[in-house]
């Protein structure tokens, strides 16, 4: 047996080539692994430590304003109201809690401009937080920003057991005008603790550097869904100090289960308190904006790192297969050399087991080799993966760790796959009989197409049937080079054709997109403006008809929105063939999305059926345009306005190309005020623009 | 004392070719049999059979008193490990490996025999550390030898040993073969086709087209040496 070992060892030496590029697959093959899982089992492992160790979040909510009550009231009397505001407030005195829809729609829009939700139900939101077992605390932010920057002011408070931020450097503001910024920030803008900050004209002291659990991928807002460490930053200050700070302030509970939660499979609609849509199953309560920010926030680390291991495990098995391919073809072609000298052995009674075994040198040499050198290289390439990573997601790295697990699949695994594959081959060969073996000639054979070719070309020249002949002899050899190629040809196809879609889909989705912002108030506006206006409305279908009156058939509920419109110039609403629909939008004519009319079988003319301050409206489908996706019904605004009660055409969105919308500090602080959300699309456009570039660079 | 007897040995190539037709042979203990015959004429296919490398179609084969052609593949290599040497036309050494460890790769299982102590008896001392390629045919040859005596084999079977080897060095190989006989007593089933060689043999076998034709005893056993060379 040792002779046979020193056999193929030397055999190993004489074929340098050969094994050289074993080694260097499983080399690559390894560096991949150790370098990807490292990274990403680090990240992963300080990940879920951090946010439990943090006490991170599990969901965010704020009161519902569904059940206003008289006392409710009371909240509002601190607040300087607009006179129109107080006429509203004077209004709902007199009617609480049964007042018509539209005073309520009107009420709830001043609690929610003046962020009051916060302070109703505080009874029933302790009974809720007792009934599933959860605890929920006050978060208070604000958001400032110049277009270009985002700074986000969070109050700090040390009593808070939720969110808790993890000081890298430094202390946690204490006093006025102390501040502790994000550490990547600091980083990016070369800030260190002691320097002087100056913000709108106030001077800040930096006195730490942190991260914050529910900021793990620090998204400012919904428009910025790229973190951009050198202009977005966040900043913890005291009371004094929040409350002088001027921005958009954002109030909300963020609750966390007392009892362990699963966050490896964090799923919204495991607990009870979660209904099977994962909203918020209790009246009482709502989901906010910033639960779906904190989704983005808090979790897609886990959606950007499963698909990245995924990817560079397959990765690495199809590297793993190119080896188990080299070996096999490496093995075979040296056991039919030897070919007469293993039938000798077999000849004088050697096993063919014990012969196969002796081939096993090339898995364990390349391995040896290939993995022992890949392993460390991979650990020295893990570290700039790892600043990738932690540029953008904000969490503390534990030290490396060697498990059994790993080390196995980085030796283990590739060991006993290339071997089982090379003794296969290897017995398969030599266990055929010694007579066989020892038989000159016996592995030339003449494979079926190469009999196939010589019969089709029976009629040609000697030296044409002996071209292809010879071309057909080396068949898996041009088979390996016509898949290699196919894979490698379809890859970079898929590849161009992908990306030259994502090129198209955004030029075709951003491309009618005249407009830049989608500017959401949190009250019904009534002052026109020369953008584009929208009143949007949530309501729920109760009847759906066809034209000849005979109803038809739906789910239990539709809730789409009803969007009033006028005659847009930023925005094109346009069936298959491009005809415009918008002037069908007329009174009670409607303008539905193409999904929408084949989910529930609607055409042209048909009935849809609404309830409206207590009344029924039948609707009728003028057009159906096409976006596959929408559930807003088009119609009317100033129509749906006087149906909702308004005695003139009031907006709560409207579509602006105007600068401002993208510098809060140029915006009035009366419009300020009222202004919910501003959604930059050109932003959202290059963000998406930046994250095809990253993943085009990172396929390369 | 008979190592292999042979009773009505047939052997049918895809059931018409016949290679063997009821071949009937003994083969004594310690001596140099040689079987002769022109090509095709089934002297290969009796070594095969006798050796335990191939299957008879009927008849019955006994070495010693243990009869062969009731064993598996597993028993017959299990017979030629502990019984056996080989040695063929092409010599079949391992091009990776240097003479001393081609003759070391015979040895199949542990005993005395002193590798060095053979390579000095097969005059391959000097080449030790060569590799195949460095090695004349003789030379070869004779590794392969001596690959199959270092384990000290009970019968040596020889396919056609010097049919690649010039008239002078094949007599130098057959001198070897020879050697081993008369001092280890050790049994030579030669097959041959070049009747010269006949002359070293103790008994000689002719066949023809599967059957023997001819079998006599030589008591006049020449030198190898002297062989008159044809």
């Amino acid at each position: 047996m040792k002779l046979l070992l020193l056999n193929a060892i030397k055999g190993l030496w004489r074929k340098k080539i050969q094994i050289i590029a074993i080694i260097l697959l499983l080399m690559i093959a390894t560096i991949l692994y150790v370098a990807s899982n490292n990274a990403i089992n680090r990240l992963e492992d300080g990940y879920y430590d951090y946010l439990e160790k943090q006490q991170v979040e599990h969901f965010s909510f704020v009161p519902a304003m569904e059940n206003l009550q008289l006392e409710d009231l009371d909240l509002l009397q601190a607040i300087a109201l607009t006179e129109e505001e107080e006429g509203i407030v004077q209004q709902a005195k007199f009617c609480l809690p049964d007042c018509n829809p539209q005073t309520m729609m009107m009420l709830r829009s001043i609690f929610a401009k003046y962020n009051l939700q916060v302070e109703l139900n505080k009874d029933e939101i302790d009974k809720i937080a007792e009934k599933h077992g959860f605890d929920y605390e006050l978060t208070q932010s604000k958001l400032r920003t110049d277009g270009t920057k985002y700074y986000k002011a969070i109050l700090y408070d040390e009593t808070k057991q939720i969110n808790q931020p993890y000081l890298l450097e430094g202390n946690l503001p204490q006093a006025d005008n102390d501040v502790a910024i994000l550490y990547n920030y600091a980083q990016a803008n070369n800030l260190k603790i002691g320097d002087q900050y100056e913000l709108n004209g106030e001077q800040y002291n930096i006195v730490g550097t942190v991260f914050l659990p529910d900021y793990v991928y620090p998204i400012m807002t919904i428009n910025t869904p790229m973190f951009d460490e050198e202009n977005n930053n966040i900043f913890l200050m005291n009371e004094a100090t929040y409350q002088a700070f001027v921005g958009s302030e954002n109030k909300v509970f963020s609750a966390r289960f007392h009892e362990e939660f699963d966050l490896k499979h964090r799923s919204y609609i495991e607990g009870p308190i979660f209904g099977e849509d994962g909203i918020i199953a209790e009246d009482e309560i709502n989901m906010t904006t910033n639960n779906f920010l904190r989704l983005l926030r808090v979790d897609t680390i886990q959606a950007d790192l499963e698909p990245n291991r995924t990817f560079t495990n397959a990765f690495v098995n199809v590297l793993l297969g190119i080896s188990a391919v080299i070996i096999l073809i490496v093995v075979k072609k040296r056991i039919e050399n030897e070919k007469s000298q293993v039938g000798i052995l077999k000849a004088v009674g050697y096993s063919a087991s014990s012969i196969a075994s002796s081939y096993l040198v090339y898995p364990f040499i390349g391995v040896l080799f290939g993995c022992t050198i890949g392993y460390f290289l991979g650990l020295l390439l893990s570290e700039p993966l790892i600043e990738v990573y932690v540029s953008y997601y904000n969490v503390p790295l534990p030290g490396y760790q060697v498990t059994l697990e790993y080390l196995s699949r980085i030796f283990l695994f590739p060991l006993i796959l290339l071997s089982t594959v090379s003794f296969i081959i290897a017995f398969l060969m030599v266990k055929k009989p010694p007579l066989y073996l020892l038989k000159e000639g016996s592995n030339l054979k003449v494979n079926f197409f190469a009999k196939l070719s010589n019969k089709i070309l029976k009629k040609r020249a000697f030296k044409t049937r002996f071209k292809y002949s010879l071309a057909f002899r080396s068949l898996g050899k041009l088979m390996i080079v016509t898949i290699v190629s196919f894979a490698s040809g379809m890859l970079i196809t898929l590849f161009m054709i992908g990306s030259g879609l994502f090129t198209e889909l955004l030029d075709q989705t951003f491309g009618n997109m005249k407009f830049d912002y989608i500017v959401s108030y949190n009250t019904f506006m009534k002052e026109e403006a020369e953008d584009d206006l929208f009143l949007n409305l949530d309501n729920t279908i109760v009847k759906i008809a066809a034209s000849d009156g005979s109803e038809i058939a739906f789910e239990d509920e539709i809730t789409v929105t009803l969007s009033g419109l006028d005659a847009p110039q930023y925005l094109k609403i346009e069936d298959g063939e491009e005809n415009d629909l918008i002037p069908a939008a007329e009174e009670n004519k409607v303008l539905v999305s193409y999904r929408f009319a084949e989910l529930n079988k609607v055409g042209v003319d048909d009935f849809l059926y609404f309830e409206i301050n207590d009344e029924e409206y039948k609707f009728i489908i003028a057009g159906i345009y096409q976006d596959y996706f929408s559930r807003m019904i088009f119609i009317d605004r100033a129509y749906l306005s006087e149906l909702y009660g308004f005695e003139e055409p009031v907006y709560n969105q409207k579509y602006s190309i105007d600068e401002k919308y993208g510098d809060t500090s140029k915006i009035e602080d009366e419009e300020l005020a009222q202004i919910e959300g501003i959604f930059g699309v050109r932003e959202l456009e290059k963000n998406i623009e930046d994250e095809i570039e990253v993943f085009i660079m990172l396929f390369m | 004392m008979s190592v292999y007897t042979l009773k009505n040995v047939k052997k049918i190539y895809n059931q018409r070719n016949v290679a063997l037709d009821g071949v009937d042979l003994k083969v004594q203990e310690g001596e140099i049999m040689v079987i002769l015959g022109p090509s095709g004429s089934g002297k290969s296919t009796l070594l095969n059979v006798l050796s335990g490398l191939d299957y008879p179609t009927s008849g019955e084969i006994y070495y010693y008193k243990e009869k062969l052609n009731n064993k598996d593949e597993e028993a017959l290599a299990e017979y030629r490990y502990h019984n056996l040497g080989f040695i063929f036309q092409s010599y079949n050494l391992m091009p990776t490996l240097t003479a001393f460890e081609n003759i070391e790769l015979g040895k199949t299982h542990q005993n005395d025999c002193d590798i060095e102590q053979i390579m000095r008896k097969m005059d391959l001392i000097d080449q030790k550390d060569k590799y195949p390629y460095q090695l004349s045919g003789g030379q070869m040859q004779r590794v392969a030898i001596a690959r199959s005596l270092i384990k000290n084999p009970k019968v040596i079977f020889c396919d056609e040993p010097t049919g690649a080897l010039d008239e002078k060095i094949g007599k130098i190989v057959l001198e070897k073969l020879q050697n081993i006989n008369e001092t280890q007593k050790t049994t030579i089933v030669l097959v041959t086709h070049n009747p010269s060689i006949a002359q070293i043999a103790h008994t000689v076998v002719k066949m023809n087209s599967g059957k023997i034709v001819e079998k006599y005893k030589n008591n006049k056993q020449a030198r190898a040496s002297e062989l008159r060379w044809v």
